[in-house]
Order: C-alpha cells, then sequence, then structure tokens
C-alpha cells in the first residue's frame, strides 16, 4: 500500500522521531510506514491522518496490481 | 487512541526488573537441579548461555530505557513500551516458533520412538524453537 506520509511529513517540517513521538509510535515504525515496509492498523491510520488533518483515502493508496 | 510520552516511559523498575528477576532464578533453579544430578558440564553451559542471554536482554532493556528512540524492538518489548509493529513483530515470530513446534514435537515423538536418545531429543527441540524464534524476530523487524 502506497502512502503519502513523508512528503507530508516534509511538507510539515517534521522529522522521523517528532512525527513518531506526535503518534505515540517508534521512529522505526514511521520510517517503515514511509518506506511502504508496514501498513499500519486502522486506529494508527486514524492517528496519522487527524494529525495531518487529512482523510486516510488522501494519505493511503491501495496499490491496484 | 493515543498516549502521552510520560504513559510511554519504560516501565524498567518493575515489570522488566521482575521479569529478569524471575528468569535469573530460575536460571539458578536449572543450574542447582543439574548439579544435583552431576550432569556439571550441563549445568555449567546452561549457566553460561542463560546468563549470555539475560546480560543481552538486560542491555537491550537498559538502551530501551535511556534513550527510547535509538532503542530497538527487543529493548522495547522488554521494557513494555512496544508499539504495534513492536507487537506485530513478535506475534509474528510467535506464531513461526508455534508451527514449528507442531512439526518438532511430532519428529521428536517419532524419533523416541525410534530409540534415540530422548534427553537429547528434547534438548535439540527447546535449541530449535528458540532458535526459530530469535531467527523469526530478527528476520520479521528487518523486513518491516
Amino acid at each position: 500500500m502506497r502512502n503519502e506520509i513523508r512528503r507530508l511529513r516534509e511538507e510539515s517540517g517534521l522529522s522521523q522521531a517528532a512525527l513518531a513521538e506526535a503518534l505515540t509510535v517508534s521512529r522505526q515504525t514511521v520510517n517503515s510506514l514511509e518506506t511502504g515496509r508496514y501498513d499500519p492498523s486502522l486506529p494508527l491510520a486514524f492517528s496519522i491522518a487527524r494529525h495531518f488533518g487529512l482523510t486516510i483515502e488522501e494519505i493511503f493508496h491501495v496499490d491496484v496490481p | 487512541m493515543s498516549t502521552s510520552r510520560d504513559e510511554r516511559r519504560p516501565r524498567w523498575s518493575f515489570t522488566t526488573l521482575i521479569a529478569l528477576v524471575c528468569a535469573a532464578v530460575g536460571l539458578a533453579v536449572v543450574w542447582a537441579i543439574l548439579t544435583a544430578a552431576d550432569e556439571h558440564d550441563a549445568a555449567s553451559g546452561a549457566l553460561l548461555g542463560g546468563g549470555i542471554a539475560l546480560a543481552f536482554l538486560g542491555g537491550a532493556a537498559l538502551r530501551a530505557r535511556r534513550r527510547p528512540d535509538t532503542g530497538g524492538t527487543t529493548g522495547r518489548t522488554m521494557t513494555g513500551t512496544a508499539d504495534e509493529r513492536d507487537k506485530a513483530i513478535l506475534r509474528g515470530a510467535l506464531m513461526w516458533t508455534g508451527v514449528t513446534a507442531l512439526v518438532a514435537t511430532t519428529a521428536a515423538g517419532v524419533a523416541i520412538t525410534l530409540g534415540v536418545d530422548s534427553v537429547a531429543v528434547i534438548a535439540s527441540t527447546q535449541i530449535l524453537l528458540l532458535a526459530v524464534l530469535v531467527g523469526a524476530f530478527v528476520v520479521l523487524s528487518r523486513r518491516s
């Protein structure tokens, strides 16, 4: 699943550590989310969307084969 | 849904300490039992191996306590500050260990039936399961 987290984070001027602290997850988790190696749970996806003031659909995109 | 930074502070002073002390006591009991059974080599091996593992886990927990941002998945899991990705990794590693246990115990039963030394079979099974747990944990934490 692709996502816009890295772009949104950089536009917000946040470091991975700062975003991780805001989302109460580890920096490694933010890195894994940005690189698409880890798909978040629904509660975390909602937290991310709420943090950036967007909807989940605007941040996460399902890869169409 | 979210917690404050203070709530995420590792609970080193209670949970981790109790877990490490229990593990140390368990190790001492194993050493005492093996020594009483006159298995001095096995007792020394268990003490050395268990001591190294305990030292590693204690170090990881201490690192997670002092520098939570740079601590690894193992340290956060040990100190009770695992996030959802850490828990998913642990869950995956335990799943692989469980699946391996089904196969390993079946194979162990067959081996004992065929006359292989039961102590050696049980020890091999335990080592295999531990290796699978550690290996799966490392692989999953690198891939996710």
